[in-house]
């Protein structure tokens, strides 16, 4: 990072690094044997790290650029010799680095909570988002979302607001409801959910292998028949004839968080590359 | 580009949305001239200034600058980081030029009596305005642009910063681009002319040249000049009539004749509202 920089985003790097030091020290000294730390230790994981993306997101990329409008500070970074567009590249890549060394240190924190988790004898949960790269690459995508949602409004608070909402609509997206589906799943006739997968669908098939919701199908049998065996016959009744789980297994975690890696890398570059463009267009280049 | 050109305009013109700002804007300016740039409020001095400081992509157009030529450019708000220190501020133009000059930066700051180690919010507007010139100055500029330069001055501050612009200029062989309403402000000051009226250039001249060329004829209330020539501006009042003529030719008496002044050219120009080729 040079001076110029330094001296105009070190208040965000000062509060942001001391944001994570404090969450670091609290969950490296806190005691997980109890259920009350358990549960608190299991909120942090699963939400700390995105909630420091999203920090870094809103008040990091969004400011940005949007800061220097509004100030039109641009006006005397960008009428000096130096262009808009490779102003630009250094802020950004500038601010990388303190990105990257953070979210390396959140990393891990949350490695190191993880690991003292599984040494009790409580249910451990998954590290499915612990993956550095992942996690690398989820947290410069919302910078770089910040950062072009500034060019686009040149306005603090409505980028900032803007990023908050779309940054976290995709973060649940991708999460909740897209990850099962980045590979195709593996389908499991007749057998029940094993444990260790990761669970995208499950139902009844009729005789011509259409699907049946479980639950359409759950609301004709199991409640007007609360013995299994007469269960089984409603079910015949109806045309069911088999029952299936779709999962991904263990074995391609490694696979499906490549994947999710990728799009989140190819989304940091394309918004980066658009933000690029964007000032290029706007500005005069010489 | 023409040798001797400090910056050249060529059909520039900026659009926002359905409106344009500025249209077919083409005019020389040759080097070492001080240009003055007047028009109405909205007339879209700022849009050609931002534009020739590189700060706005013309929507059609070029400008053209000497091969090695250099802009700076101060807003009309002197925008500057307010928790900057002036010393700061001079740091960040060294940062981002290829050429800097500290002596000269801090000549100017010392030269206004500017406080180098105060945070630059807590300046006064003027105090603010003088950091801008001094980063301006730094960086050696081949042309200097500067909107509405003086708005944040004192009437006394005005005439010593424009005494020390123009001292930089003789010094340092550069041009400058400066846009006003303040027509009075101009005199002994601008030898060159730049008239924007309603996003199109009315005329790109000499000042020596366009004073040498009008004329003021007052004489008894008269629907026709005394002279023939191109009528500028009519006035009548009471039993008196007042033209601003294109033209010299003598006059009897009882008609008087004087040589005008940039401010009645330049009003008579503005509110005529002719478009002369440049």
């Amino acid at each position: 990072m040079t001076w110029l920089t330094w001296r105009i985003e070190r208040v965000k790097v000062l509060v942001g690094a001391a944001l994570v030091l404090i969450a670091a020290a609290v969950l490296l000294t806190l005691n997980v044997n109890g259920p009350v730390t358990m549960t608190g230790a299991r909120v942090a994981l699963t939400l700390g790290p995105p909630a420091f993306a999203v920090v870094v997101a809103v008040f990091w990329g969004a400011p940005l650029v949007a800061r220097e409008y509004e100030q039109r500070t641009h006006l005397v970074l960008w009428s000096q010799d130096r262009p808009a567009t490779r102003w630009l590249a250094l802020r950004v890549a500038h601010l990388l680095l303190p990105v990257v060394v953070l979210m390396f240190v959140v990393n891990v924190v949350a490695r190191l909570t993880l690991d003292r988790m599984r040494g009790t004898a409580i249910q451990a949960m998954p590290d499915y988002d612990l993956w550095l790269p992942l996690q690398l690459a989820t947290v410069i995508a919302g910078f770089a979302l910040g950062v072009l949602v500034g060019v686009l409004t040149r306005n603090v608070v409505l980028s900032m607001g803007i990023t908050l909402v779309a940054y976290a609509a995709l973060r649940l997206y991708v999460g909740v409801i897209a990850r099962p589906h980045l590979l195709p799943p593996l389908r499991l006739l007749d057998k029940v959910r094993p444990l260790d997968v990761m669970f995208v669908a499950g139902g009844y098939l009729d005789r011509d292998g259409n699907e049946l919701a479980a639950s359409a199908v759950q609301s004709v049998c199991v409640g007007e028949h609360p013995v299994i065996a007469a269960q089984d016959q409603c079910l015949v009744a109806h045309g069911i004839v088999r029952s299936f789980v779709d999962i991904q297994p263990a074995s391609r975690l490694t696979d499906l968080r490549l994947v999710e890696f990728g799009g989140y890398a190819v989304l940091a570059i394309a918004l980066l590359a658009a933000a690029w463009l964007v000032l290029r267009r706007r500005e005069t280049t010489r | 580009m023409t040798d001797g050109l400090a910056l050249a305009a060529h059909g520039l013109g900026k659009r926002y949305r359905a409106t344009w700002a500025l249209r077919d804007c083409s005019f020389e300016l040759p080097e070492g001239r001080v240009a003055a740039l007047v028009g109405t409020n909205g007339a879209g001095k700022t849009t050609l200034l931002t534009m020739i400081a590189g700060l706005l992509q013309p929507t059609e157009g070029e400008v053209r600058l000497p091969r090695g030529g250099r802009v700076a450019f101060v807003a009309q708000d002197k925008p500057l980081y307010r928790n900057f220190t002036p010393l700061d501020m001079l740091r960040v133009g060294a940062k981002l030029n290829r050429q800097w000059d500290q002596g000269r930066a801090i000549d100017w700051l010392t030269r206004f009596d500017v406080p180098p180690g105060r945070p630059c919010g807590k300046l006064s507007g003027g105090q603010q305005a003088q950091v801008a010139f001094a980063v301006a100055v730094g960086s050696r500029p081949s042309l200097l642009v500067l909107d509405e330069p003086l708005s944040d001055l004192d009437p006394l501050a005005r005439r010593a910063v424009i005494n020390e612009l123009l001292t930089e200029v003789a010094d340092t062989g550069m041009t400058m681009v400066m846009s006003t309403h303040v027509v009075a402000e101009l005199s002994g000051v601008a030898d060159h002319l730049l008239l924007l009226a309603d996003g199109a250039l009315l005329m790109s001249g000499d000042v020596d040249d366009l004073l040498a060329e009008h004329r003021v004829y007052i004489g008894p209330r008269s629907p026709e000049p005394p002279v023939p020539g191109r009528i500028v501006q009519a006035s009548h009042a009471g039993g008196q009539s007042t033209f601003v003529l294109q033209g010299d030719a003598p006059v009897d008496e009882p008609w008087t004749v004087r040589p005008a002044t940039l401010e009645e050219v330049v009003l008579a120009r503005l509110s005529a509202g002719w478009t002369v080729a440049a």
